[in-house]
């Protein structure tokens, strides 16, 4: 499997679990961007509306995508703000 | 869709080239990969792509101990059971990811290596004047006995940023704890993620100090 394959099967999660929460935004961040050879994974944010809605998807996630070299981290808009995790670690929106 | 049954060995045996030490890789099977080193001797890595690591994993990717080094992980957000430590430690065969195994091929035997935050954290305890005795429940959850005072339930992440979900995730995965220590010294913990932890009846320690330092209080 190449890295490619890892985004592709990414994008297609996200658009499963769009049910979970409509608002949901899904970004990639991190090595695969800048180096898609050599990064070991995948990093994945996806900002969700509210906590619950990303403990929903959080537990719905198919079982492919758990098992994939990615590292998914869940943030709630008020934390996105927090942090301000999409312009520091310079995201690319990945799905819608 | 994904492949699960046969993409570990091969992503680690292209990914693995990448390594400084690494002249070789050859797979064995779908799930074996041979590396061969510039300054040390070839080692055998078992491969797997499980999310919860326990003593039925190894014991299915290791048949026989005295032929793997080190078994990797691909699945990067897993977690390790307590038991599955302990038969790892037996076999002398690591469990670990790709940073792990990274760092573990870096060195003459990789069959002794042990992540360094795991190194910290027990060298952390161990020389805690308040500590007794501690145990490895999880790979990231102690039980911590303590002198005059209660045992304490830890978990220890390491994340960048330690969010909402990671504390629930901890939660579901290894059960009650009355601690969350964040190891790592970047980043931060978020309202909302001290706020989970408040209403699940723990707390969250940023700094490692004021961790040590609790253990010294009721």
């Amino acid at each position: 499997m190449k890295t490619s394959e890892v985004i592709t099967a990414i994008r297609l999660e996200a658009e499963n679990r769009a049910q979970d929460d409509p608002n949901a935004t899904w970004y990639l961040f991190g090595s695969a961007l800048t180096d898609h050879q050599g990064a070991k994974d995948v990093d994945v944010v996806v900002i969700v509306s509210s906590e619950q809605h990303g403990r929903k998807i959080r537990d719905n996630l198919s079982v492919e995508c758990r098992l994939l070299p990615v590292h998914l981290l869940i943030l709630t808009e008020d934390e996105e703000r927090e942090l301000d995790f999409i312009k520091a670690q310079h995201c690319v929106q990945l799905y819608p | 869709m994904v492949r699960q049954d046969n993409w570990p060995g091969g992503w680690v045996a292209d990914k693995i080239l990448e390594h400084n030490e690494v002249i070789g890789a050859e797979l064995l099977d779908n799930r074996m990969v041979r590396i061969t080193r510039k300054k040390y001797p070839d080692v055998v890595i078992a491969t797997t792509a499980v999310e919860q690591f326990d003593v039925e994993t190894l014991r299915n990717v290791v048949t026989d101990p005295s032929a793997v080094d080190f078994v990797v992980n691909m699945t990067k957000d897993h977690y390790i059971t307590g038991e599955a430590i302990k038969l790892a430690s037996t076999y002398h065969t690591p469990i670990g990811g790709m940073k792990d195994l990274y760092r573990a091929l870096n060195e003459p035997d990789v069959s002794s290596y042990v992540n360094p935050e795991t190194i910290f954290i027990e060298r952390s305890l161990r020389q805690h004047n308040r500590v007794t005795e501690f145990e490895r429940l999880w790979d990231r959850k102690y039980r911590i006995d303590r002198l005059q005072l209660p045992s304490v339930d830890v978990v220890f992440l390491n994340d960048y940023e330690l969010t909402a979900d990671h504390i629930r995730k901890a939660w579901d995965r290894y059960g009650p704890f009355s601690m969350v220590v964040k190891t790592n010294p970047n980043g931060e913990a978020t309202t909302i993620a001290h706020q989970v932890a408040d209403e699940l009846g723990c707390k969250i320690y940023e700094k490692w100090r004021d961790f040590l330092g609790a253990l010294n209080r009721k």
